[in-house]
């Protein structure tokens, strides 16, 4: 699984540039789109089991969501940028939540709910960072779809329990 | 909620949510009570989660990247009636949902319309809501070159759409194509589309989708915008509700700023980057980036000089791709990389200016746009083909020049001849590996282009197995690599390599000082300081300078600058008093030792006056940041930005030194120059301008204060995102001066608004909350609303206390207004 992951992250990154360098002129990002591409990419023809259909989405998943806090990450840095200029306020903008934070914020907040439920943080991932529906979220993690439901639903509210500011 | 080792709690919580949610309030409401009694453990956590789960909407429903335009597909609507309109036929379709060609059933004179769907991922309340909010804003447009937005409803389905004015006309693009318009032509059409973004900017509408798509010419030859701020009406709601955060938005990846593409705020400064797209296109052929990530990486485009392609010399008809590079060259060369910008604030500050400044390349004037300043430079070396990649390398050598000077710098100070001569081979060998690296790589099969990244790449694979027997060289390979990356932000690939040549080295000579230590030792904490922790940033940087300072005992000025970015380090981990006295030791040591470096001094003395002004030791702070502006002034003129960084702070110490009618003067001063940099409406500017209202406030001229209050306020929920500390601070102001009207309830009313919004900005525990809580504290009190009274003032004391440091002003404030109160409750 984890010398998977390096894998499937270059071809992810590869993907996108690939996909976005196309001549239709209006196309946009769609993760899941990227992630199915990469998976027919890496296995190719050869017929391929339904174990290791699932396993690759879950890889794909968290490697998805690497990819995009890592770009908040490098976003965040450099907001704080290189100059030395600081401003008076602490009432600064550093404090201001962007949509940068709010994926450094999922992402923590994920951590913390895997802690609870295992389970649940991978229907996150594969939702929230892939864009899987409920069904196949469901064929992925092996289970029903009620439960998947039940999970996301969870882990909806925990999350925006999380990560407002009231919290 | 707290986390208890109770093993199936989670599940329990689980259970019990799963259960209620599908519940009705009442229903939930007995349910909850049951639940207190039967399992009192998950109850709280169970009600809180109900509760987020109303308000979490469809915040999560969309994957986090931009939506696929396929799921917005929609069946053909001809003969179909929408509003008072009849479809003809579908002209296009794009990632907001499908565009018909309509007219009017009761119109005699047959008049045309484009209608357009908006493809909505879910048409809850809010979004109609907003939609109509929307249009009614868009409606405001009048210009020549907007496409007039006539008519907009909902249908039946719930569905909203659009009519537009019907444009009969073709891409911008395809028009100069097809009338082979020269490069002079193609500016001057273009600055009709300026002019158009410019009147809707001002309207406080921002396009967001800029793209050829969207900008027709007609037939004769005017041009028209398309769909401006339609880009906003297919977000998903977002929490803030502001002009802020696009997730969600199918939005055109190739003309998309990078901070678009990231799902951040969009600004006027977006349009300007998708408008240099859309130029950059008119001038080569084709598009600064190749792919999205570039931009998302914020590579700087090639110059479109030495991008003109074939397909641009038979578009322009008869001029070869010199004549045109020859056109570009320079001043339009400028313009165009400042428009695509990667940071929207070093963009242009308005369409106006990009306008202006392509009339001025066109009248062969001097442009305003600088070429980038040499630390951005490196970022520019992103994709070349075969012929340019020496050029690349070049640029590289540069840098790679930039540390064989420090490698020569060491070899003095150790004044060792032999030394020097073999640091001279060394640094042969090093520039030889990476000229071979760099001028070997080939253009890949597909796309033609080889990227430096690649070659970078595979130069970072290769400095493992280069002089496998020169551990030596080895070590210089990583840390100038290293070095190089770190300056081009690329912190991740760039760290390993600086540890690894950290490591070689003292395998190799143990703890010895010496340059290469030096050097990894800083961009090692120049990359902490970045993106890792201000703690280990200061420490790295520690030992740096200490070694640097073993080295050349003479060059103490050196040492001195380093420290500052020290004390930087020491400010982000909240060690405010400890950075302040360094910073202090910077300043007096670099007035001395660099009394000409006017430029850094001004600095020092800024940073060092804003963090005791911090501190809150404004008596302390007033005549640093006067000497600071002073030497502001002096390296840049009166009435540059920086010195409008400066009257900021300074401004806002007078304020809290009494001052009050210099404070108004200065703040004044900087809003005059920000004004002129940002605009007038721009949150920059507003930040000074509280500061005025602030200062009048003080002075006790709240009717003076209140239009320029209530003109900031307008801007809320337009340019003024919710959590924009100015709101904050505006509300506030506005509740100061009603209550000095004795207008009780509607400062009531303004402080609490300032409360919630200061609570969503900077969390419930930050001073700035308790700020307000005292001020209301006082209000209620004397509406003798005695117990909530007391409360606000001890809670917005206590607030104070904790988060300021002792004596801060702002806590005897309050402290004052909680005797006050007692005292007159004791009276009473």
């Amino acid at each position: 699984m984890q010398r998977l992951i390096p894998l499937v992250y270059g071809e992810l990154r590869q993907l996108a540039a690939r996909q976005l360098r196309d001549e239709r002129p209006d196309h946009t990002l769609s993760p899941t789109s990227l992630v199915h591409e990469a998976f027919l990419k890496l296995t190719g023809n050869t017929p391929v089991s339904w174990e290791s259909r699932s396993h690759f989405f879950g890889v794909a998943a968290q490697a998805m969501r690497r990819i995009l806090v890592d770009h908040a990450r490098r976003r965040t840095a450099q907001k704080r940028g290189r100059q030395h200029q600081i401003t008076l306020d602490t009432a600064a903008q550093d404090a201001l939540p962007t949509s940068s934070d709010d994926i450094l914020g999922v992402d923590e907040a994920l951590e913390r709910l895997a802690l609870l439920d295992a389970r649940q943080a991978r229907v996150v991932e594969l939702r929230y960072f892939v864009g899987l529906s409920i069904e196949e979220t469901a064929e992925v993690i092996g289970t029903s779809i009620a439960t998947v439901k039940r999970d996301w639903m969870v882990a909806r509210a925990w999350l925006q329990r999380e990560l407002s500011p009231a919290g | 909620m707290s986390m208890t080792n109770d093993p199936g709690r989670w599940e329990r919580v689980t259970e019990a949510f799963g259960r209620l949610s599908d519940l009705s309030t009442t229903e939930r409401a007995a349910a909850l009570k049951v639940l207190a009694t039967t399992d009192a453990a998950i109850h709280d956590d169970v009600a809180s989660l109900l509760l987020s789960n109303d308000a979490v909407g469809d915040r999560f429903d969309q994957p986090i990247f931009a939506a696929d335009p396929a799921e917005f597909d929609q069946p053909s609507l001809s003969g179909r009636r929408i509003g008072p309109y009849v479809i003809i036929r579908e002209i296009g379709r794009g990632g907001m949902g499908a565009v018909w060609e309509a007219q009017r059933a009761d119109d005699q004179y047959q008049k045309r319309v484009a209608i357009k769907m908006v493809a909505m991922g879910r048409d809850t309340e809010s979004m109609l809501r907003r939609f109509r909010v929307e249009r009614e804003l868009l409606a405001r447009l009048a210009h020549g070159n907007i496409a007039t937005l006539l008519d907009g409803g909902v249908t039946e389905e719930g569905q909203p759409w659009f009519a537009m004015e019907y444009v009969e006309g073709e891409p911008i693009t395809t028009w100069c194509a097809s009338h082979k318009l020269n490069v002079r032509q193609r500016v001057e059409l273009f600055r009709q589309v300026c002019a158009a973004a410019q009147y809707a900017h001002e309207h406080l509408v921002v396009h967001r989708d800029v793209k050829p798509g969207n900008i027709l010419v007609a037939t004769d030859g005017t041009v028209k915008l398309l769909d401006f701020g339609v880009a906003k009406l297919t977000e998903s709601d977002g929490a803030d509700g502001g002009l802020t955060g696009t997730a969600g938005v199918a939005l055109t990846a190739a003309y998309a700023s990078p901070e678009q593409l990231r799902g951040e705020s969009v600004s006027t400064a977006s349009d300007i980057y998708s408008l240099g797209v859309v130029l950059y296109e008119l001038l080569t052929g084709t598009r600064p980036f190749s792919s999205v990530p570039d931009a998302l990486l914020e590579r700087t485009a090639n110059p479109p000089s030495r991008a003109v392609t074939s397909e641009a010399v038979i578009a322009m008809g008869g001029d070869g791709v010199r004549q045109i590079a020859q056109a570009i060259e320079g001043d339009l060369d400028a313009v165009v990389l400042m428009a695509l910008r990667p940071q929207p604030e070093r963009r242009y500050r308005s369409v106006q200016q990009l306008s202006d400044d392509l009339q001025r390349a066109l009248d062969g004037h001097q442009v305003s746009a600088r070429p980038d300043t040499l630390g951005y430079r490196f970022a520019t070396l992103v994709r070349r083909n075969r012929a340019a990649a020496m050029l690349a390398a070049v640029s590289l050598l540069a840098l790679v020049g930039a540390t064989v000077v420090s490698f020569r710098e060491a070899a003095a100070a150790r004044a060792e001849r032999d030394r020097a001569v073999l640091e001279t081979a060394r640094t042969r060998q090093v520039t030889q590996f990476f000229q071979e690296v760099l001028s070997s790589a080939r253009p890949d099969r597909q796309g033609g282009n080889v990227t430096i990244v690649q070659a970078i790449d595979s130069a970072i694979a290769r400095t493992d197995t280069a002089f496998a027997d020169q551990p030596d060289l080895r070590a210089a390979l990583k840390l100038t690599l290293g070095a190089t990356l770190a300056n081009m932000f690329l912190y991740k690939p760039a760290k390993p390599l600086l540890e690894d040549a950290l490591r070689l080295r003292r395998t190799l000579d143990g703890d010895t000082p010496s340059m290469d230590k030096v050097d990894a030792l800083f961009n090692l904490a120049a990359i902490e300081a970045e993106v890792g922790d201000a703690g280990r940033a200061e420490s790295l940087y520690r030992a740096s300078l200490t070694m640097r300072g073993k080295l050349t005992p003479g060059d103490s000025s050196k040492i001195y600058e380093g420290l500052g970015n020290v004390a930087e380090a020491q400010l982000n981990q909240g060690k405010l008093v400890e950075a302040v006295a360094l910073y202090d030791t910077v300043a007096r040591a670099l007035d001395r030792l660099r009394p000409g470096d006017i430029e850094l001094r001004a600095v020092t003395h800024t940073n060092l006056g804003t963090a005791m002004s911090q501190l809150g030791r404004y008596v302390d702070a007033e005549p640093v940041l006067r000497d600071a502006l002073r030497l502001s002034e002096q390296a840049k003129g009166p009435n540059d930005v920086s010195v409008g960084t400066v009257l900021q702070p300074l401004a806002g110490t007078l304020i809290f030194t009494g001052k009050y009618a210099e404070a108004e003067q200065l703040a004044r001063r900087a809003v005059a120059i920000d004004e002129k940099e940002f605009g007038r409406s721009n949150p920059a500017t507003l930040s000074v301008l509280r500061m005025v209202t602030g200062a009048m406030i003080e002075e006790g001229h709240c009717n003076e204060a209140l239009p320029l209050i209530h003109e900031m306020l307008a801007l809320r929920g337009k340019v003024m995102a919710e959590t924009d500390p100015t709101l904050g601070v505006a509300l506030l102001q506005q509740g100061q001066c009603q209550a000095a009207a004795g207008d009780l309830v509607g400062s009531e009313a303004s402080l609490r608004d300032a409360l919630a919004v200061r609570i969503a900005t900077f969390g419930e525990k930050h001073w700035a909350v308790a700020q307000v809580q005292s001020m209301l504290g006082e209000v209620l009190g004397r509406q003798k609303r005695d117990i909530e009274a007391e409360q606000l003032l001890r809670a917005g004391l206590a607030g104070l206390s904790a988060g300021l440091a002792p004596g801060h002003i702002r806590t005897v404030q309050a402290q004052l207004r909680l005797d006050a109160f007692l005292k007159a409750r004791r009276r009473s």
